[in-house]
């Protein structure tokens, strides 16, 4: 992989997977590209592209199995655990909750008496789709987290390292909304990482968290501005300039964009000549440049 | 003999009102009767479950196994707490939160136990 960009934005909607899509699209036409959809609980890159889910590889953690002869019900394993995973019974046995297990083997490596030993448990698979639009070709990597289930950093892990090991050239990935752990996972060795808001004051309290932490990373970022009409954008501007960030892209809300979702057509192809297609194909060619 | 735990909004205690959350209540009120019915004793335990991370309803399950509890009372419960309790033989009992304890437990009483 020569490099890594990455493609993030605030909670709910601030247009992050369409840019996503859009710019992957555009950059596919120059370069050799995979993209990666690490926003594991709810991915939705594949239904912009209307691509289907293929290769299917299962993400497994480790489920301690508790061997009930050889334990003497000490009680170890639940002080350790600190999901909450082990709950003892009023006969003191340890009880497995799944669900709750991150799998951090820590109980394993703490019982005194070997009684736990190792399982698995499926909890997400990773996808790898060939998606082809006219004569734009490019991978596409998704991670998936099963319903119910709360882990998850492993699965943003398992999608990144597959992604990773089939991009030769460029990787571009569309993280989660958000700030959380799995957020910074996905973003690491990122050389650009680029921002998507909306001029609300939603919006502009999400940047300013993930351009804090994108600072804290030391990755260069830049902002784009989704449905730039619907508010105050000097307010945006302050913010990017506080982090030293520079506002590349002013997208406008448009009817169009919303037809692309329906078509499953990413809008640079729908309509190359629309305003919003333009800021994006300025906004790749400048992407590409820096890379 | 059978053991109620409350899970109670403020100090605990029979005064006291029932909390809006299972998991997250500070403290339970753990109400021990005879097989008549009578107040045998009422203790106050804190929630582990309150102040925890993760895993909330299983910290505050515990705490309730390790006292010996037969019946959890509670607005509503966690999908976690839910099943565990049953797991654990702990019977959930719903009572809107803000319900005076007293009459919780009466409630209870007649209820649930038949009393
Ligand atoms: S592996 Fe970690 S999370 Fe799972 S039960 Fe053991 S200590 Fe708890
Ligand atoms: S630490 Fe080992 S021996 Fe102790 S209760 Fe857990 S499984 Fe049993």
């Amino acid at each position: 992989m020569k490099a890594k960009i990455s493609v993030t934005g605030g909670k709910g909607g601030t247009g992050k997977s369409t840019i996503a899509v859009n710019l992957a699209t555009l950059i596919a036409r120059e370069r050799k590209l995979v993209l990666a959809d690490l926003d594991v609980e709810a991915p939705n890159d594949h239904v912009l592209l209307n691509a289907s889910l293929e290769n299917e590889e299962p993400v497994e953690i480790m489920l301690p199995f508790i061997v009930y002869p050889k334990c003497t019900r000490c009680g170890v394993c639940a002080q350790v655990c600190d999901t909450g995973a082990i709950i003892l019974t009023r006969e003191k046995l340890p009880f497995v909750i799944p669900r709750l297990c991150s799998g951090c083997r820590a109980c394993y490596y703490a019982c005194p008496y070997d009684a736990i030993v190792e399982g698995k448990r499926i909890i997400g698979y990773t996808y790898k789709t060939q998606v082809k639009i006219d004569d734009t070709v490019f991978t596409l990597v998704t991670g998936v987290l099963r319903e119910g289930e709360e882990h998850t950093p492993p699965v943003v892990l398992a999608a990144r390292k597959r992604a990773m090991s089939l991009a030769e050239d460029l990787l571009l990935v569309d993280t989660s909304a958000g700030t959380a752990n799995h957020v910074s996972i996905a973003l690491e060795d990122s050389k650009l990482v680029l921002a998507v808001t909306e001029p609300t004051p939603l919006g502009l309290h999400d940047l300013e968290l993930i351009l804090e932490l994108s600072s804290t990373l030391g990755l260069e970022s830049w902002v784009i501005v989704n449905r730039s009409t619907i508010g105050d954008i000097s307010k945006v501007e302050e913010v990017a300039q506080k982090y030293n960030a520079r506002i590349v892209a002013k997208i406008p809300y448009s009817r169009e964009i919303v037809e692309s979702y329906v078509k499953g057509v990413p809008i640079v192809e729908l309509y190359p000549n629309h305003p919003i297609s333009q800021s994006l194909q300025a906004l790749a060619k400048t992407v590409l440049e820096v890379i | 003999m059978v053991k109620i735990a409350f899970a109670s909004m403020n100090g605990g205690g029979l005064e006291d009102v029932i909390a809006d959350r299972f998991g997250r209540a500070p403290v339970f009120t753990i109400v021990e009767l005879d097989e008549q019915g009578n107040i045998l004793n009422v203790k106050v335990i804190e929630n582990p479950g309150a102040s925890a991370s993760s895993g909330a309803g299983v910290k505050s399950v515990q705490a309730l196994v390790n006292e010996g509890v037969d019946i959890a009372v509670g607005p509503n419960f966690g999908p976690n707490a839910q099943v565990i309790l049953e797991e654990m033989n702990i019977k959930a009992v719903r009572i809107p939160a803000g319900t005076k304890i007293a009459d919780a437990l009466e409630k209870v009483k007649k209820e649930v136990l038949g009393l």
